[in-house]
């Protein structure tokens, strides 16, 4: 017993120095009125009151929500597509594999730079549309459209790393139960409605799991696309973004603390429905 | 960091470094006494307005550890824009671990670092090593002056000036550059032409971009103290309006519209025939548009005048600083007039020593004509503590709702004054 506490206590204690104690402090925070150079006062519960009260909140609210439900259910659809095409015998496999995979392995903020180009008025985007007689938006200067251009670039950069994962959950479904289905007389796609989708469950509870978890936490794509201002006109400024310039460019960091909260309450809410609904595991 | 510094050392060709050590033996024969001591290491963190300007310190800086053998300075700059370098700097401050030495912004946290006690006072040093003080121009230093007290020495500054492209003011048939609100309107029309996207005036619309036109019309965004907004006075809404018009108009636009990231970026890329910028677009059109024809102006005059903004940086030193004697020593070879007219050879920005606009460098340079005209008649730029939100992005918004013709200028000014004011009032 305690050489077992003894052989976990540096990871504990890195846990509770750059993680859980960073967490609590924030919690702690929530409550004073600071603006990092000056001293600190207690605040009560006026933080949340005022964040609640403001426009600005609820917009950035509004923007990390409408991201979330438009990017989860569309990259985990494209991933398993994507996942279930590549698991079969197809030539070059390994290329396709690797092409997919690679924004994943590369740098959000390098990607998030190579997109501002491709979605400049003049950029490789447009030209594309003009080729087929489309006359394309000023994507990132136009507030209609600057979120909905970080939702594409979104779904390209994690559909990848999401398909990966689809690719060995469907490695370790059973081949038997698939000749078991054919024999019964299940056409290819009753095989892929009945047995690959009910049997990936797991798979599935994990993708989107963590694509609500990094959707809701979306911060560095706005962030560059935007030059750090969540423009235009706010439309790309998302929770993590405004808890960002609360606390470092306004120097309000009770807001920012207490906005962080609001975002933790509501992730666990969100996770624990979805464990409800998809986190138990099915037998045949 | 010390590598880095190495390989820029061996990068600079060797006639700049002679020239470095003559010009440090010209200013140190009456401040070198004080170098006897122990080693000491001084830190500077500033932003840079482009890639040039790290290379163009760092060059000066080479002749500073001439003078003082015995003061290493460790320069690092932080990237990004100003705000993102304010960011960084607070949480050094938080840190207790602030560089020596730093950019003081004329806008954004300055007034913050001041009022927190974040810089310290200058005024001792200022004395005791007998600074020429009375030389910088009272509106670049009041910036940085608080109840008697200095916090800052400004290092240099720049105007708004117009910049206008030669060639399409001639192919236009346009012999001068506007002086008048009117001909700037009318030159603008006629150079504009959005099927070949370009545009008589490209420039962004953030509040130092269009407050001059306010001034200009004879009203303002604050009274001179500050403490009371302005903006929906008649003659501010008349300039304001005057500024919308050009872009409902179709003559002026923002740089996103021809896929450039800020005015002077669109003017380089030859879609703007004409743009507000300051000096530091000099080296950049040198470096990045070598093939642009341009010259400078004055701004064209409104009903009352043709003032523009100009925006003094100043270095100072923080709290954190265990060596603010060497600190001093430091800011006083970068600010002194022989530090300062180095600087302005350099070419990014005019000088905040009155002494200095006479440089021979500036009859030799005449497309800083403008500028130099101008800086005289320009406003030093500023807001109190607490504004960084409101001018980042209460005064974007509303402006650019005004030019996309989603809410009258009047309807704009009213919303920017209601929260200007309350922020004031509150602050109190």
């Amino acid at each position: 017993m305690r050489m077992g506490v003894l052989m976990t206590a540096p990871a504990i204690a890195l846990l509770f120095l750059f993680t859980l104690g960073p967490a609590l402090y924030a919690f702690y925070l929530s409550f004073f009125s600071w603006s990092l150079l000056n001293r600190m006062h207690y605040a009560g519960l006026s933080n949340f009151g005022y964040l609640l009260t403001s426009h600005l909140f609820w917009t950035a609210v509004a923007n990390t929500a409408s991201f979330a439900l438009v990017v989860v259910p569309t990259q985990t659809m494209v991933a398993l597509v994507i996942a279930v095409l590549l698991n079969q015998n197809l030539p070059a496999r390994g290329f396709f594999r690797l092409a997919f995979f690679f924004p994943a392995v590369s740098s959000s903020a390098v990607i998030s730079i190579i997109f501002m180009w491709i979605y400049n008025k003049f950029g490789i985007l447009n030209g594309l549309l003009a080729t087929l007689g489309l006359h394309g938006p000023n994507w990132l200067a136009n507030p209609l459209f600057a979120l909905k251009a970080i939702m594409i670039m979104n779904i390209w950069t994690t559909s990848g790393y999401f398909m990966v994962v689809f690719l060995s959950g469907l490695q370790a479904i059973p081949q038997s139960i698939y000749d078991a289905a054919e024999i019964d007389g299940a056409s290819a796609w009753q095989r892929f409605i009945r047995v690959t989708v009910p049997l990936l469950k797991p798979t599935t509870f994990f993708v989107v799991v963590m694509g609500i978890i990094g959707t809701l936490q979306m911060f560095d794509q706005s962030f560059i696309l935007s030059g750090g201002t969540g423009g235009p006109l706010h439309s790309t400024t998302t929770v993590v973004l405004l808890i960002y310039q609360y606390i470092f460019s306004y120097g309000k960091v009770g807001y920012g603390a207490a906005a962080t909260v609001i975002l933790f309450a509501v992730t666990m809410g969100v996770t624990l429905v979805v464990n409800r609904w998809l986190g138990k595991a099915i037998e045949y | 960091m010390n590598g880095k510094m190495r390989r820029s050392v061996q990068g600079l060709g060797s006639l700049s470094v002679a020239a470095a050590l003559l010009a440090a033996c010209g200013s140190g024969a009456s401040t070198a006494a004080a170098s006897k001591s122990q080693p000491v290491t001084v830190t500077l963190s500033g932003w840079t307005s482009s890639p040039v300007e790290a290379q163009l310190l760092t060059k000066d800086l080479q002749g500073f550890s001439k003078v003082y053998p015995n003061i290493h300075v460790n320069y690092q700059p932080i990237s990004g824009s100003g705000s993102n370098y304010e960011s960084v700097l607070r949480t050094r401050f938080v840190a207790g671990d602030a560089p020596d030495v730093i950019y003081v912004n004329n806008g954004g946290e300055s007034s913050t670092f001041m009022a927190n006690n974040d810089l310290i006072p200058l005024n001792s040093y200022i004395a005791s090593s007998h600074f020429s003080i009375g030389d910088f121009y009272k509106s670049s230093l009041s910036l940085f002056e608080k109840g008697g007290k200095i916090y800052g020495i400004p290092k240099d500054q720049s105007p708004l000036a117009l910049f206008y492209n030669t060639q399409m003011f001639q192919q236009a048939g346009i012999a001068h550059p506007p002086t008048t609100w009117a001909q700037l309107a009318a030159d603008a029309k006629l150079l504009t032409d959005p099927a070949k996207h370009v545009y008589g005036l490209i420039n962004s619309v953030q509040e130092p971009r269009w407050a001059q036109f306010l001034y200009q019309a004879g009203g303002g965004v604050m009274n001179s103290s500050m403490t009371k907004f302005t903006l929906t006075s008649p003659a501010s809404v008349r300039g304001y309006t005057y500024f919308v018009n050009l872009y409902r108009s179709g003559y002026a636009t923002v740089p996103t519209t021809v896929g450039a990231s800020w005015g002077g970026q669109a003017f380089g890329m030859g879609k703007a025939a004409m743009v507000l910028s300051g000096n530091w677009l000099i080296p950049f059109l040198n470096q990045t548009y070598p093939g642009i024809h341009y010259n400078t102006a004055v701004l064209p005059s409104g009903p009352v005048s043709n003032v523009s903004l100009t925006f003094p940086v100043a270095y100072g030193i923080t709290r954190d600083s265990k060596h603010p004697g060497a600190a001093w020593k430091l800011i006083a070879y970068l600010t002194s007039r022989s530090g300062m007219t180095r600087w302005m050879k350099l070419g990014l920005a005019l000088p905040t020593r009155k002494s200095l606009v006479s440089l021979p460098y500036y009859q030799q340079h005449p497309v800083t004509k403008g500028l130099l005209a101008q800086l005289p008649n320009s406003i030093a730029w500023t807001f109190p503590p607490g504004f960084v939100q409101f001018s980042s992005t209460t005064m974007v918004d509303q402006t650019t709702l005004a030019i996309e013709g989603k809410e009258s200028p009047a309807q704009a000014l009213a919303n920017m004054q209601q929260g200007g004011q309350s922020i004031l009032n509150s602050a109190g």
